[in-house]
Protein backbone atom coordinates (compact mmCIF):
# COMPACT_ATOMS: atom_id res chain seq x y z
CA UNK A 1 0.00 0.00 0.00
CA UNK A 2 1.39 3.39 -1.06
CA UNK A 3 0.44 5.20 2.11
CA UNK A 4 2.34 2.65 4.20
CA UNK A 5 5.41 2.98 1.99
CA UNK A 6 5.32 6.77 2.28
CA UNK A 7 4.89 6.59 6.05
CA UNK A 8 7.77 4.13 6.30
CA UNK A 9 10.07 6.42 4.31
CA UNK A 10 8.95 9.41 6.38
CA UNK A 11 10.50 7.60 9.36
CA UNK A 12 13.39 5.94 7.55
CA UNK A 13 14.79 8.76 5.38
CA UNK A 14 18.07 10.52 6.23
CA UNK A 15 16.33 13.80 7.09
CA UNK A 16 13.52 12.44 9.29
CA UNK A 17 14.88 14.22 12.37
CA UNK A 18 15.27 17.59 10.60
CA UNK A 19 11.64 18.47 11.23
CA UNK A 20 11.99 22.24 11.35
CA UNK A 21 14.34 22.39 8.37
CA UNK A 22 12.03 20.13 6.31
CA UNK A 23 9.06 22.29 7.28
CA UNK A 24 10.80 25.52 6.25
CA UNK A 25 11.93 24.02 2.95
CA UNK A 26 8.60 22.34 2.10
CA UNK A 27 6.32 25.22 3.08
CA UNK A 28 8.70 27.75 1.53
CA UNK A 29 8.72 25.89 -1.78
CA UNK A 30 4.94 25.64 -1.64
CA UNK A 31 4.66 29.41 -1.36
CA UNK A 32 7.20 29.90 -4.15
CA UNK A 33 5.18 27.57 -6.41
CA UNK A 34 2.12 29.70 -5.84
CA UNK A 35 3.78 33.12 -6.05
CA UNK A 36 6.43 32.80 -8.77
CA UNK A 37 5.61 32.68 -12.50
CA UNK A 38 4.75 29.06 -13.38
CA UNK A 39 7.57 28.95 -15.92
CA UNK A 40 10.27 28.58 -14.82
CA UNK A 41 9.30 29.13 -11.12
CA UNK A 42 7.08 26.08 -10.55
CA UNK A 43 9.41 23.90 -12.60
CA UNK A 44 12.33 24.96 -10.44
CA UNK A 45 10.30 24.23 -7.29
CA UNK A 46 9.55 20.77 -8.69
CA UNK A 47 13.24 20.16 -9.44
CA UNK A 48 14.39 21.36 -5.99
CA UNK A 49 11.72 19.27 -4.19
CA UNK A 50 12.54 16.09 -6.07
CA UNK A 51 16.31 16.55 -5.72
CA UNK A 52 16.02 17.29 -2.00
CA UNK A 53 13.80 14.23 -1.42
CA UNK A 54 15.84 11.76 -3.47
CA UNK A 55 19.45 12.96 -3.38
CA UNK A 56 19.19 14.70 -0.01
CA UNK A 57 16.83 12.64 2.14
CA UNK A 58 17.53 9.40 0.28
CA UNK A 59 13.97 8.52 -0.66
CA UNK A 60 14.12 6.14 -3.66
CA UNK A 61 13.06 7.61 -7.00
CA UNK A 62 10.40 4.88 -7.61
CA UNK A 63 8.75 5.78 -4.27
CA UNK A 64 8.63 9.46 -5.24
CA UNK A 65 7.33 8.54 -8.70
CA UNK A 66 4.53 6.44 -7.15
CA UNK A 67 3.72 9.26 -4.73
CA UNK A 68 3.48 11.78 -7.56
CA UNK A 69 1.52 9.50 -9.91
CA UNK A 70 -1.96 9.77 -8.37
CA UNK A 71 -2.05 13.59 -7.92
CA UNK A 72 -0.56 14.04 -11.40
CA UNK A 73 -3.33 11.87 -12.84
CA UNK A 74 -5.96 14.04 -11.13
CA UNK A 75 -4.12 17.10 -12.41
CA UNK A 76 -4.10 15.79 -15.99
CA UNK A 77 -7.83 15.01 -15.85
CA UNK A 78 -8.49 18.49 -14.48
CA UNK A 79 -6.40 20.14 -17.22
CA UNK A 80 -8.16 18.45 -20.12
CA UNK A 81 -11.32 20.62 -20.07
CA UNK A 82 -9.10 23.74 -20.09
CA UNK A 83 -7.74 22.75 -23.52
CA UNK A 84 -11.21 22.71 -25.00
CA UNK A 85 -13.60 25.49 -25.89
CA UNK A 86 -17.33 25.26 -26.54
CA UNK A 87 -18.38 27.27 -29.60
CA UNK A 88 -21.89 27.94 -30.84
CA UNK A 89 -22.69 29.07 -34.33
CA UNK A 90 -26.23 29.33 -35.73
CA UNK A 91 -25.38 27.10 -38.68
CA UNK A 92 -23.24 24.39 -37.12
CA UNK A 93 -24.76 24.41 -33.66
CA UNK A 94 -22.66 23.57 -30.60
CA UNK A 95 -19.08 22.46 -31.28
CA UNK A 96 -16.29 21.47 -28.90
CA UNK A 97 -12.85 22.31 -30.23
CA UNK A 98 -9.21 22.75 -29.19
CA UNK A 99 -8.44 26.17 -27.75
CA UNK A 100 -4.93 27.66 -28.15
CA UNK A 101 -5.72 30.17 -25.39
CA UNK A 102 -6.75 27.24 -23.15
CA UNK A 103 -3.34 25.65 -23.66
CA UNK A 104 -1.62 28.61 -22.00
CA UNK A 105 -4.05 28.55 -19.06
CA UNK A 106 -3.79 24.77 -18.70
CA UNK A 107 0.01 24.72 -18.80
CA UNK A 108 0.29 27.59 -16.28
CA UNK A 109 -2.20 25.95 -13.90
CA UNK A 110 -0.66 22.52 -14.39
CA UNK A 111 2.89 23.70 -13.76
CA UNK A 112 1.89 25.67 -10.67
CA UNK A 113 -0.04 22.68 -9.29
CA UNK A 114 2.85 20.32 -10.09
CA UNK A 115 5.28 22.52 -8.17
CA UNK A 116 2.93 22.80 -5.20
CA UNK A 117 2.26 19.03 -5.15
CA UNK A 118 5.97 18.21 -5.27
CA UNK A 119 6.67 20.56 -2.33
CA UNK A 120 3.90 18.94 -0.27
CA UNK A 121 5.04 15.43 -1.16
CA UNK A 122 8.59 16.36 -0.21
CA UNK A 123 7.29 17.36 3.22
CA UNK A 124 5.10 14.27 3.54
CA UNK A 125 7.77 11.80 2.58
CA UNK A 126 10.61 13.29 4.63
CA UNK A 127 8.83 14.32 7.83
CA UNK A 128 6.79 11.92 10.01
CA UNK A 129 3.17 12.99 10.56
CA UNK A 130 3.73 12.84 14.32
CA UNK A 131 6.50 15.46 14.02
CA UNK A 132 4.37 17.63 11.70
CA UNK A 133 1.58 17.58 14.31
CA UNK A 134 4.11 18.42 17.02
CA UNK A 135 5.31 21.47 15.08
CA UNK A 136 1.73 22.58 14.37
CA UNK A 137 0.99 22.28 18.09
CA UNK A 138 3.98 24.51 18.87
CA UNK A 139 2.60 26.99 16.32
CA UNK A 140 -0.69 26.99 18.31
CA UNK A 141 -2.80 25.43 15.55
CA UNK A 142 -6.42 24.76 16.71
CA UNK A 143 -6.46 21.83 19.15
CA UNK A 144 -9.49 20.08 17.69
CA UNK A 145 -7.86 20.06 14.26
CA UNK A 146 -4.71 18.44 15.65
CA UNK A 147 -6.80 15.89 17.60
CA UNK A 148 -8.55 14.91 14.37
CA UNK A 149 -5.21 14.67 12.53
CA UNK A 150 -3.75 12.52 15.31
CA UNK A 151 -6.70 10.13 15.47
CA UNK A 152 -7.02 9.90 11.69
CA UNK A 153 -3.34 9.01 11.38
CA UNK A 154 -3.51 6.35 14.13
CA UNK A 155 -6.85 4.86 13.07
CA UNK A 156 -5.91 4.73 9.40
CA UNK A 157 -3.29 2.08 10.12
CA UNK A 158 -5.44 0.34 12.73
CA UNK A 159 -8.33 -0.04 10.27
CA UNK A 160 -5.99 -1.03 7.48
CA UNK A 161 -4.74 -3.88 9.70
CA UNK A 162 -8.33 -4.93 10.48
CA UNK A 163 -9.32 -4.87 6.81
CA UNK A 164 -6.23 -6.86 5.84
CA UNK A 165 -7.08 -9.53 8.45
CA UNK A 166 -10.70 -9.75 7.25
CA UNK A 167 -9.68 -10.04 3.58
CA UNK A 168 -7.03 -12.67 4.40
CA UNK A 169 -9.61 -14.68 6.35
CA UNK A 170 -12.08 -14.40 3.46
CA UNK A 171 -9.46 -15.36 0.86
CA UNK A 172 -8.63 -18.44 2.95
CA UNK A 173 -12.22 -19.54 2.48
CA UNK A 174 -12.18 -18.85 -1.28
CA UNK A 175 -13.96 -15.52 -0.83
CA UNK A 176 -12.24 -14.00 -3.88
CA UNK A 177 -12.62 -16.95 -6.28
CA UNK A 178 -14.38 -15.00 -9.00
CA UNK A 179 -15.64 -11.50 -9.64
CA UNK A 180 -19.17 -12.07 -8.32
CA UNK A 181 -17.96 -13.62 -5.09
CA UNK A 182 -15.24 -10.97 -4.80
CA UNK A 183 -17.85 -8.19 -4.91
CA UNK A 184 -19.87 -9.95 -2.23
CA UNK A 185 -16.81 -10.57 -0.04
CA UNK A 186 -15.63 -7.01 -0.51
CA UNK A 187 -18.97 -5.59 0.58
CA UNK A 188 -19.04 -7.91 3.60
CA UNK A 189 -15.49 -6.85 4.50
CA UNK A 190 -16.51 -3.18 4.39
CA UNK A 191 -19.61 -3.91 6.50
CA UNK A 192 -17.41 -5.78 8.99
CA UNK A 193 -14.94 -2.89 9.06
CA UNK A 194 -17.79 -0.51 9.88
CA UNK A 195 -18.88 -2.61 12.88
CA UNK A 196 -15.30 -3.13 14.04
CA UNK A 197 -14.66 0.59 13.70
CA UNK A 198 -17.50 1.35 16.09
CA UNK A 199 -16.32 -1.33 18.54
CA UNK A 200 -12.74 -0.06 18.32
CA UNK A 201 -13.88 3.54 18.86
CA UNK A 202 -15.83 2.52 21.98
CA UNK A 203 -12.87 0.52 23.32
CA UNK A 204 -10.51 3.42 22.66
CA UNK A 205 -12.88 5.81 24.41
CA UNK A 206 -12.77 3.55 27.49
CA UNK A 207 -8.98 3.33 27.23
CA UNK A 208 -8.66 7.11 27.09
CA UNK A 209 -11.15 7.54 29.96
CA UNK A 210 -8.92 5.32 32.10
CA UNK A 211 -6.12 7.85 31.56
CA UNK A 212 -8.18 10.90 32.46
CA UNK A 213 -9.52 11.91 29.02
CA UNK A 214 -11.26 15.26 29.40
CA UNK A 215 -12.16 16.06 25.82
CA UNK A 216 -8.76 16.94 24.42
CA UNK A 217 -5.89 14.74 23.26
CA UNK A 218 -2.95 16.69 24.62
CA UNK A 219 0.41 15.06 24.04
CA UNK A 220 4.05 16.14 24.18
CA UNK A 221 6.53 15.56 21.43
CA UNK A 222 10.24 14.90 21.73
CA UNK A 223 12.12 18.20 21.80
CA UNK A 224 13.30 19.17 18.31
CA UNK A 225 16.38 21.25 17.65
CA UNK A 226 17.28 22.95 14.39
CA UNK A 227 20.54 23.71 12.73
CA UNK A 228 20.98 27.38 11.82
CA UNK A 229 23.52 26.53 9.11
CA UNK A 230 21.01 24.21 7.40
CA UNK A 231 18.26 26.83 7.67
CA UNK A 232 20.56 29.38 6.06
CA UNK A 233 21.32 26.92 3.23
CA UNK A 234 17.58 26.39 2.68
CA UNK A 235 16.96 30.14 2.60
CA UNK A 236 19.82 30.50 0.11
CA UNK A 237 18.38 27.78 -2.15
CA UNK A 238 14.95 29.39 -2.07
CA UNK A 239 16.52 32.78 -2.73
CA UNK A 240 18.36 31.37 -5.75
CA UNK A 241 15.05 30.07 -7.16
CA UNK A 242 13.56 33.57 -6.84
CA UNK A 243 16.65 35.25 -8.37
CA UNK A 244 16.72 32.77 -11.27
CA UNK A 245 13.04 33.43 -11.99
CA UNK A 246 13.50 37.18 -11.94
CA UNK A 247 16.56 36.92 -14.20
CA UNK A 248 14.63 34.69 -16.60
CA UNK A 249 11.80 37.23 -16.71
CA UNK A 250 14.19 40.09 -17.44
CA UNK A 251 16.06 38.16 -20.15
CA UNK A 252 12.89 36.85 -21.84
CA UNK A 253 11.36 40.35 -21.95
CA UNK A 254 14.50 42.10 -22.76
CA UNK B 1 -5.56 -6.01 59.91
CA UNK B 2 -3.75 -5.09 56.69
CA UNK B 3 -4.20 -1.57 55.34
CA UNK B 4 -6.85 -1.84 52.63
CA UNK B 5 -6.38 0.33 49.54
CA UNK B 6 -9.44 -0.83 47.59
CA UNK B 7 -12.56 -2.48 48.90
CA UNK B 8 -15.51 -3.62 46.84
CA UNK B 9 -18.85 -4.42 48.46
CA UNK B 10 -21.76 -6.19 46.81
CA UNK B 11 -20.94 -4.80 43.35
CA UNK B 12 -23.29 -5.36 40.41
CA UNK B 13 -22.91 -4.38 36.78
CA UNK B 14 -24.86 -5.26 33.65
CA UNK B 15 -24.00 -4.24 30.12
CA UNK B 16 -26.76 -2.34 28.35
CA UNK B 17 -29.11 -4.75 26.54
CA UNK B 18 -27.54 -7.80 28.21
CA UNK B 19 -30.72 -8.82 30.04
CA UNK B 20 -32.78 -8.65 26.81
CA UNK B 21 -30.18 -10.75 25.00
CA UNK B 22 -30.13 -13.16 27.93
CA UNK B 23 -33.89 -13.62 27.78
CA UNK B 24 -33.77 -14.25 24.03
CA UNK B 25 -30.80 -16.61 23.98
CA UNK B 26 -31.28 -18.32 27.34
CA UNK B 27 -28.54 -19.93 29.34
CA UNK B 28 -26.43 -16.78 29.81
CA UNK B 29 -26.45 -14.66 32.92
CA UNK B 30 -27.57 -11.05 32.55
CA UNK B 31 -25.15 -9.42 34.99
CA UNK B 32 -21.45 -9.34 34.18
CA UNK B 33 -20.72 -8.62 37.85
CA UNK B 34 -23.24 -10.04 40.27
CA UNK B 35 -22.87 -9.18 43.96
CA UNK B 36 -19.06 -9.18 44.00
CA UNK B 37 -17.06 -8.33 47.13
CA UNK B 38 -13.28 -8.06 47.26
CA UNK B 39 -10.56 -6.44 49.37
CA UNK B 40 -7.13 -5.41 48.11
CA UNK B 41 -4.45 -4.69 50.70
CA UNK B 42 -1.90 -1.93 50.16
CA UNK B 43 1.30 -3.20 48.55
CA UNK B 44 -0.30 -6.56 47.84
CA UNK B 45 0.18 -8.68 44.72
CA UNK B 46 -3.25 -9.96 43.86
CA UNK B 47 -4.13 -12.27 40.97
CA UNK B 48 -7.71 -12.37 39.73
CA UNK B 49 -8.42 -15.72 38.16
CA UNK B 50 -11.45 -16.91 36.27
CA UNK B 51 -12.66 -18.56 33.10
CA UNK B 52 -13.57 -16.56 29.99
CA UNK B 53 -16.66 -14.46 30.72
CA UNK B 54 -16.25 -14.74 34.50
CA UNK B 55 -16.22 -10.92 34.72
CA UNK B 56 -12.50 -10.21 35.23
CA UNK B 57 -12.15 -7.48 32.60
CA UNK B 58 -15.41 -5.82 33.65
CA UNK B 59 -14.30 -5.83 37.29
CA UNK B 60 -10.99 -4.19 36.38
CA UNK B 61 -12.79 -1.40 34.54
CA UNK B 62 -15.04 -0.89 37.55
CA UNK B 63 -12.00 -0.72 39.84
CA UNK B 64 -10.69 2.49 38.25
CA UNK B 65 -14.03 4.11 37.49
CA UNK B 66 -14.00 3.48 33.73
CA UNK B 67 -17.35 1.70 34.18
CA UNK B 68 -19.94 2.77 36.71
CA UNK B 69 -21.61 -0.04 38.69
CA UNK B 70 -25.36 -0.61 38.65
CA UNK B 71 -25.21 -0.95 42.44
CA UNK B 72 -22.71 -1.59 45.22
CA UNK B 73 -19.81 0.35 46.69
CA UNK B 74 -16.14 0.78 45.88
CA UNK B 75 -14.00 2.25 48.65
CA UNK B 76 -10.65 3.81 47.80
CA UNK B 77 -8.47 4.41 50.88
CA UNK B 78 -11.61 3.81 52.97
CA UNK B 79 -13.60 6.55 51.23
CA UNK B 80 -16.52 5.95 48.88
CA UNK B 81 -15.51 6.72 45.31
CA UNK B 82 -17.35 9.47 43.50
CA UNK B 83 -17.93 9.80 39.78
CA UNK B 84 -17.59 13.56 39.52
CA UNK B 85 -14.89 14.91 37.19
CA UNK B 86 -12.62 15.75 40.13
CA UNK B 87 -13.35 12.45 41.86
CA UNK B 88 -12.55 10.43 38.74
CA UNK B 89 -9.30 12.35 38.17
CA UNK B 90 -8.12 11.56 41.72
CA UNK B 91 -9.27 7.94 41.36
CA UNK B 92 -7.50 7.35 38.05
CA UNK B 93 -4.36 8.98 39.35
CA UNK B 94 -4.30 6.45 42.18
CA UNK B 95 -5.56 3.41 40.27
CA UNK B 96 -4.07 2.82 36.83
CA UNK B 97 -5.56 0.29 34.44
CA UNK B 98 -3.73 -1.37 31.55
CA UNK B 99 -6.15 -2.95 29.07
CA UNK B 100 -5.70 -6.40 27.58
CA UNK B 101 -5.55 -5.05 24.03
CA UNK B 102 -2.96 -2.24 23.85
CA UNK B 103 -4.76 -0.78 20.82
CA UNK B 104 -7.60 0.18 23.20
CA UNK B 105 -5.19 2.60 24.83
CA UNK B 106 -2.66 3.72 22.26
CA UNK B 107 -4.02 6.56 20.17
CA UNK B 108 -1.07 8.85 19.55
CA UNK B 109 1.32 8.76 16.63
CA UNK B 110 4.50 7.97 18.58
CA UNK B 111 5.29 6.14 21.80
CA UNK B 112 6.60 9.30 23.50
CA UNK B 113 3.45 11.23 22.62
CA UNK B 114 1.22 8.46 23.92
CA UNK B 115 3.04 8.01 27.21
CA UNK B 116 2.96 11.77 27.85
CA UNK B 117 -0.84 11.84 27.53
CA UNK B 118 -1.77 10.59 31.04
CA UNK B 119 0.64 12.85 32.98
CA UNK B 120 -0.54 15.87 30.93
CA UNK B 121 -4.11 15.07 31.95
CA UNK B 122 -2.99 15.25 35.58
CA UNK B 123 -2.18 18.92 34.94
CA UNK B 124 1.56 18.50 35.53
CA UNK B 125 4.07 21.03 34.12
CA UNK B 126 5.79 20.10 30.84
CA UNK B 127 9.20 19.47 32.43
CA UNK B 128 7.67 17.03 34.92
CA UNK B 129 5.73 15.27 32.15
CA UNK B 130 8.93 14.84 30.11
CA UNK B 131 10.74 13.51 33.17
CA UNK B 132 7.98 10.98 33.96
CA UNK B 133 7.69 9.91 30.32
CA UNK B 134 11.45 9.31 30.03
CA UNK B 135 11.47 7.47 33.35
CA UNK B 136 8.58 5.15 32.43
CA UNK B 137 10.14 4.34 29.04
CA UNK B 138 13.54 3.63 30.62
CA UNK B 139 11.99 1.53 33.41
CA UNK B 140 10.34 -0.72 30.83
CA UNK B 141 13.44 -0.78 28.63
CA UNK B 142 11.75 0.87 25.64
CA UNK B 143 13.45 4.28 25.67
CA UNK B 144 14.82 3.44 22.20
CA UNK B 145 11.23 3.28 20.90
CA UNK B 146 10.27 6.79 22.08
CA UNK B 147 10.15 8.26 18.58
CA UNK B 148 8.73 5.13 16.92
CA UNK B 149 5.28 5.24 15.37
CA UNK B 150 2.84 3.11 17.34
CA UNK B 151 1.59 1.19 14.30
CA UNK B 152 5.10 -0.07 13.52
CA UNK B 153 5.57 -1.73 16.93
CA UNK B 154 5.22 -5.47 17.57
CA UNK B 155 2.36 -6.57 19.82
CA UNK B 156 4.77 -7.06 22.74
CA UNK B 157 6.25 -3.59 22.26
CA UNK B 158 2.73 -2.09 22.05
CA UNK B 159 1.89 -3.81 25.33
CA UNK B 160 4.95 -2.29 27.02
CA UNK B 161 4.10 1.14 25.56
CA UNK B 162 0.56 0.85 26.99
CA UNK B 163 1.97 -0.08 30.41
CA UNK B 164 4.43 2.85 30.23
CA UNK B 165 1.46 5.16 29.56
CA UNK B 166 -0.07 4.14 32.90
CA UNK B 167 3.26 3.94 34.75
CA UNK B 168 3.98 7.56 33.87
CA UNK B 169 0.89 8.52 35.91
CA UNK B 170 2.59 6.87 38.93
CA UNK B 171 -0.49 5.08 40.29
CA UNK B 172 -0.54 3.56 43.78
CA UNK B 173 -2.47 0.61 42.41
CA UNK B 174 -1.57 -0.84 39.02
CA UNK B 175 -4.19 -3.09 37.44
CA UNK B 176 -3.25 -5.16 34.41
CA UNK B 177 -5.60 -7.22 32.28
CA UNK B 178 -3.86 -10.34 30.90
CA UNK B 179 -0.49 -8.59 30.80
CA UNK B 180 1.50 -11.54 29.48
CA UNK B 181 -0.88 -12.25 26.58
CA UNK B 182 1.01 -11.49 23.38
CA UNK B 183 4.42 -11.59 25.06
CA UNK B 184 6.91 -14.33 24.24
CA UNK B 185 8.56 -16.42 26.98
CA UNK B 186 11.47 -14.01 27.41
CA UNK B 187 9.14 -11.01 27.35
CA UNK B 188 6.93 -12.61 30.01
CA UNK B 189 9.92 -13.37 32.24
CA UNK B 190 11.19 -9.77 31.89
CA UNK B 191 7.72 -8.52 32.61
CA UNK B 192 7.56 -10.46 35.89
CA UNK B 193 10.88 -8.91 36.93
CA UNK B 194 9.37 -5.51 36.20
CA UNK B 195 6.34 -6.39 38.38
CA UNK B 196 8.68 -7.43 41.21
CA UNK B 197 10.47 -4.08 40.95
CA UNK B 198 7.13 -2.30 41.19
CA UNK B 199 6.20 -4.30 44.28
CA UNK B 200 9.50 -3.37 45.90
CA UNK B 201 8.58 0.27 45.31
CA UNK B 202 5.36 -0.36 47.26
CA UNK B 203 2.94 -0.33 44.32
CA UNK B 204 -0.11 -2.52 44.74
CA UNK B 205 -0.36 -4.76 41.67
CA UNK B 206 -3.51 -6.54 40.52
CA UNK B 207 -3.35 -8.96 37.58
CA UNK B 208 -6.26 -10.58 35.80
CA UNK B 209 -4.97 -13.83 34.32
CA UNK B 210 -5.98 -17.27 33.12
CA UNK B 211 -2.60 -18.73 33.90
CA UNK B 212 -2.76 -20.43 37.30
CA UNK B 213 1.00 -21.19 37.16
CA UNK B 214 1.76 -17.49 36.91
CA UNK B 215 -0.76 -16.60 39.63
CA UNK B 216 0.59 -19.30 41.95
CA UNK B 217 4.25 -18.35 41.63
CA UNK B 218 3.76 -14.59 41.65
CA UNK B 219 0.76 -13.58 43.81
CA UNK B 220 0.50 -13.00 47.55
CA UNK B 221 -3.19 -13.71 47.23
CA UNK B 222 -5.57 -14.96 44.56
CA UNK B 223 -9.27 -14.26 44.03
CA UNK B 224 -11.23 -16.65 41.81
CA UNK B 225 -14.25 -15.30 39.95
CA UNK B 226 -17.16 -17.50 38.97
CA UNK B 227 -20.19 -15.97 37.22
CA UNK B 228 -19.35 -12.40 38.24
CA UNK B 229 -18.63 -13.13 41.91
CA UNK B 230 -15.51 -13.77 43.93
CA UNK B 231 -16.01 -17.42 44.81
CA UNK B 232 -12.84 -17.60 46.89
CA UNK B 233 -10.08 -15.22 47.95
CA UNK B 234 -7.03 -16.32 49.87
CA UNK B 235 -3.48 -17.65 49.80
CA UNK B 236 -2.59 -19.28 46.43
CA UNK B 237 -1.51 -22.58 48.00
CA UNK B 238 -4.91 -22.91 49.69
CA UNK B 239 -7.25 -21.70 46.94
CA UNK B 240 -5.42 -23.39 44.07
CA UNK B 241 -5.01 -26.73 45.82
CA UNK B 242 -8.74 -27.51 45.83
CA UNK B 243 -9.20 -29.62 42.68
CA UNK B 244 -13.00 -29.75 42.98
CA UNK B 245 -13.24 -26.00 43.29
CA UNK B 246 -10.84 -25.43 40.41
CA UNK B 247 -12.89 -27.71 38.16
CA UNK B 248 -16.01 -25.69 38.99
CA UNK B 249 -14.10 -22.50 38.14
CA UNK B 250 -12.86 -23.99 34.82
CA UNK B 251 -9.26 -23.66 35.98
CA UNK B 252 -6.47 -26.16 36.35
CA UNK B 253 -4.20 -26.78 39.27
CA UNK B 254 -0.78 -25.10 38.96
CA UNK B 255 1.87 -27.48 37.65
CA UNK B 256 4.04 -27.19 40.78
CA UNK B 257 1.10 -27.90 43.11
CA UNK B 258 -0.07 -30.78 40.96
CA UNK B 259 3.45 -32.25 41.01
CA UNK B 260 3.61 -31.87 44.78
CA UNK B 261 0.18 -33.48 45.16
CA UNK B 262 1.29 -36.45 43.05
CA UNK B 263 4.60 -36.70 44.91
CA UNK B 264 2.87 -36.78 48.30
CA UNK B 265 0.32 -39.32 47.09
CA UNK B 266 2.53 -41.65 45.02
CA UNK B 267 5.89 -41.32 46.78
CA UNK B 268 4.54 -40.68 50.25
CA UNK B 269 6.49 -37.42 50.51
CA UNK B 270 5.89 -35.78 53.90
CA UNK B 271 5.85 -31.96 53.85
CA UNK B 272 3.44 -29.46 55.31
CA UNK B 273 4.26 -26.47 53.13
CA UNK B 274 3.69 -26.81 49.41
CA UNK B 275 6.47 -25.48 47.14
CA UNK B 276 5.91 -22.22 45.26
CA UNK B 277 8.32 -22.77 42.44
CA UNK B 278 9.61 -25.61 40.31
CA UNK B 279 13.00 -25.31 41.99
CA UNK B 280 11.45 -25.73 45.44
CA UNK B 281 9.54 -28.80 44.23
CA UNK B 282 12.71 -30.43 42.89
CA UNK B 283 14.59 -29.66 46.11
CA UNK B 284 11.79 -31.32 48.10
CA UNK B 285 11.84 -34.36 45.83
CA UNK B 286 15.65 -34.54 46.02
CA UNK B 287 15.63 -34.24 49.82
CA UNK B 288 12.87 -36.86 50.17
CA UNK B 289 14.64 -39.41 47.97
Amino acid sequence: MLIQALDLWAHANRWHNRVIENGVLGVGLLFLAMLLPPFPGALLVFAVSMTAATAGAGVPIPVMARAMAAPCLFLAVGMLPMLLAVRYSPGAGVAIEYSPAGLATASATGLRALGAISALIFLGVTTPVSSQIGILRRMHAPGFLLDIMLLTYRLLFLFDAILERVITAQAGRLGYRNLRISFRSGSLAIASLFIQTLTRAQAMERGLAARGYDGSLQVLDISRKFNAYRLATIALAQGLVVVFCLAWKVVSHG
Amino acid sequence: MADTVLEVKDLRYSYSGASELCQRCGGHRAAAIDGLSLTIARGQRLALLGANGAGKSTLLQLLNGTLRPTSGTILLDGLATDYTRKGLLRWRQKVGLVFQNPDDQLFAATVFQDVSYGPLNLGLPEAEVRCRTDEALSFLGIANLADSPVHMLSSGQRKLAAIAGIMAMRPEVLILDEPTAGLDALGSAQFLVFLDQLSVRGTTVVLAVHDTDLAFSWADEVAVLIHGRVARQGAPQEVLFDQEFLTAAHLRMPFVLDGWRLATRLCGMQTDRPPRTMEQLFRLLQFDS
